[in-house]
């Protein structure tokens, strides 16, 4: 049995990484840490991908958490709208300042910080 | 460069890919920077290179990386533990360098706490930062080389960033690797990106007949008898991962694997190796007998990684069971006595009670002082030589509660045992909590060290001579550690001297009831 097969829940952040950001994430885990599948995956979208400086506001996240599997993945935040769109599942997109138009999706809850 | 191809390449740098002369304990000297000696010598005593074949194969390697080994080959990846000197000729053909450790960056006990005190960055981060500089890591990694690095200290990564990044390190795994790893390796060999963290959680957490058996022999012939810990200790990591007890005749094929290979003595590891085979912490006396007797068959000499001293009382005054296993331990007329880690934790049954409620069980932890020193009392007498650790620093530790933990080493003085203070570390559930650094060392804190350091003194000569290093073979290593010991007493009484804080003289005599 493999992890990343399996089912996930989905919280993508676009837009300025801030402790407001990390706060929101944090309740959205809050409130996933309660629920049967118990994994995260959590997605960066990112102007440069090289950068790393959003991993000090995660550490905070990863700190808290001890009960779900979380995969922090990371991507271009040109690839947002395309992702989107491709979407299968449900997916809470979190959004802070400097963050894209997020196009209308029944599968997608946004959150503002 | 090599003829021969290697897809993935697990390793480590030198102060884990060593056997420290056979002597596990020694490998904490490289917890700490070089003291008293030339940093050459200190690794030299620490962490002496490892017999490797002339393809840079170690002979022993360890035993996580054993495992992800055994994983990959029964899935049929090209993969092999390669000792840190032979990896640049691998390098150019590899697909994936996959890196542990138990200490990366020196943040974990007891490193860190000789980082405050001597101010010098111990051995085993210079070591793992030499490691990570090599050219040809880097040259690898332009060519499209992926890092994946895990271990019980992968969460250090989130405090180095600036390292994190300057080495390309692709993903860091935290938590037990065998169900991720697959899916890592597949990622990268369908050339898919790769996820950057992976908390593990405690429902991905492998069951024992996806664990693999090792394939190579592991250092110092450890072999895993449980995962998991039952008793929720708040502090630990390892306790937020569900109990699974390895089956027996798994145990005895990786104690086999690694006496043909020549690794005739053997660890057996858990958090609390006396709760083998047990309901929660009731104590399972009949699977632990059998437990050892496949263990005195096989191997020359046993060690036990860790026990709990509630473990050790209970099993003593409920089953006479220390003492049974000790026959057994002993039967081959070779062994005299067995090493085993402890913890301590604190003097204070109010702080016992907060942060580690069941440690104590089946008994109060009103009643964890005198827990502590019965267990103490059985394993001096029946030779068990322990390792106890202090936690200095716990989130709302009082200087009352420091003054029972000095209070109790005291009346720890007659039982032979080394007693080591180490600073708390946020792991575990405590692991959102503040880090304890030098800033907040009260004169409680120094206090309970010096009660730690001069015990550990007084004991170190007495189980080097008698039990750790009694051969003529290690007559060198006995001589360097005593010089050291002789060194550590001088500059210990001379900063004493110069504080005006009066010596502290542990008993030579035990008491016998």
């Amino acid at each position: 049995m493999t992890i990343l097969d399996q089912r996930f829940y989905n919280v993508w952040y676009v837009g300025e990484i801030n402790e407001d950001g990390v706060d929101r994430i944090i309740e959205c885990l809050v409130n996933y840490s309660s629920k049967a599948i118990g994994r995260v995956r959590l997605r960066f979208y990112l102007k440069n991908i090289q950068d790393l400086s959003y991993i000090a506001y995660v550490r905070r996240i990863l700190l808290q958490n001890t009960s779900l599997s979380i995969v922090i993945e990371e991507k271009l935040v040109e690839d947002l709208e395309r992702d989107i769109k491709s979407a299968e599942d449900e997916i809470v997109v979190i959004k802070n300042r400097g963050g894209l138009e997020i196009p209308l999706s029944e599968k997608i809850k946004i959150v503002e910080v | 460069m090599s003829a021969e191809k290697i897809d993935i390449i697990l390793t480590t740098d030198r102060t884990m890919m060593s056997n420290h002369h056979g002597k596990e304990f020694l490998g904490f000297m490289a917890t700490g920077p070089a003291i008293g000696m030339p940093e050459d010598l200190w690794m030299w005593i620490a962490a002496p290179k490892m017999k490797t074949d002339e393809r840079g194969r170690p002979w022993q390697a360890p035993y996580a990386l054993r495992k992800l080994e055994a994983l990959l080959l029964d899935h049929g990846y090209n993969a092999a533990v390669i000792d840190p000197d032979f990896v640049d000729k691998y390098l150019p053909n590899a697909k994936i360098l996959m890196l542990s450790h138990h200490d990366y960056f020196a943040l974990c006990p007891p490193s860190s706490e000789w980082w405050v005190i001597t101010k010098k960055e111990p051995v085993n981060a210079r070591s793992f930062k030499k490691f990570m500089e090599k050219p040809a890591i880097s040259e690898a990694k332009k060519r499209g080389l992926k890092i994946i690095v895990g271990g019980p200290s992968a969460w250090q990564w989130l405090y180095k960033i600036d390292l994190w990044s300057r080495w390309m390190v692709d993903t860091v795994v935290d938590g037990e690797g065998e169900r991720i790893v697959l899916d890592l390796v597949r990622k990268v060999f369908n050339d898919e990106p790769l996820p950057r963290y992976i908390f593990v959680g405690p429902r991905d957490v492998p069951t024992t007949d996806e664990i693999p058996l090792i394939k190579y022999a592991s250092i110092n012939g450890l072999v895993e008898i449980m995962r998991g810990c039952p008793r929720g200790c708040r502090f630990c990591s390892v306790t937020l991962r569900s109990l699974r007890h390895i089956p027996l005749e798994k145990i005895e094929k990786e104690i086999m694997v690694n006496v043909e290979q020549g690794v005739r003595n053997g660890i057996l590891h858990s958090e609390d190796v006396l709760l083998y085979g047990s309901r929660g912490i009731n104590i399972n006396p009949d699977a632990l007998i059998k437990l050892h007797q496949v263990a005195r068959k096989h191997l020359r000499e046993i060690a036990w990684s860790h026990a709990s001293l509630a473990a050790i009382k209970n099993a003593e005054e409920k089953y006479k069971l220390v003492s049974k296993i000790m026959e057994i331990v002993k039967s081959n007329g070779v062994q005299s006595y067995l090493g085993v880690e402890v913890g301590l934790e604190t003097g204070s049954p109010r702080l016992a009670k907060k942060i580690m409620p069941a440690k104590s069980l089946p008994y109060s932890p009103e009643s964890w002082p005198q827990i502590v020193e019965d267990a103490f009392m059985i394993m001096h007498e029946n030779n068990i030589v322990p390792a106890a650790t202090i936690i200095l620093g716990l989130p709302e530790e009082t200087p009352e509660d420091l003054a029972q933990t000095a209070e109790l080493i005291d009346r720890l003085r007659p039982y032979r045992s080394l007693i080591v203070p180490m600073f708390f570390v946020p792991m575990g559930l405590l692991k959102n909590k503040d880090w304890f650094t030098d800033i907040k060392i009260t004169d409680e804190h120094v206090e309970v060290m010096r009660r730690c350091l001069w015990h550990s003194v007084h004991w170190a000569e007495d189980i080097i001579n008698k039990f750790y290093l009694n051969k003529p073979t290690t007559a060198p290593l006995r001589f360097m550690l005593k010089t050291f010991l002789k060194y550590v007493k001088w500059k210990s009484r001379m900063i004493e001297r110069k504080l005006g804080l009066t010596s502290i003289h542990a008993s030579a005599t035990p008491i016998m009831r």
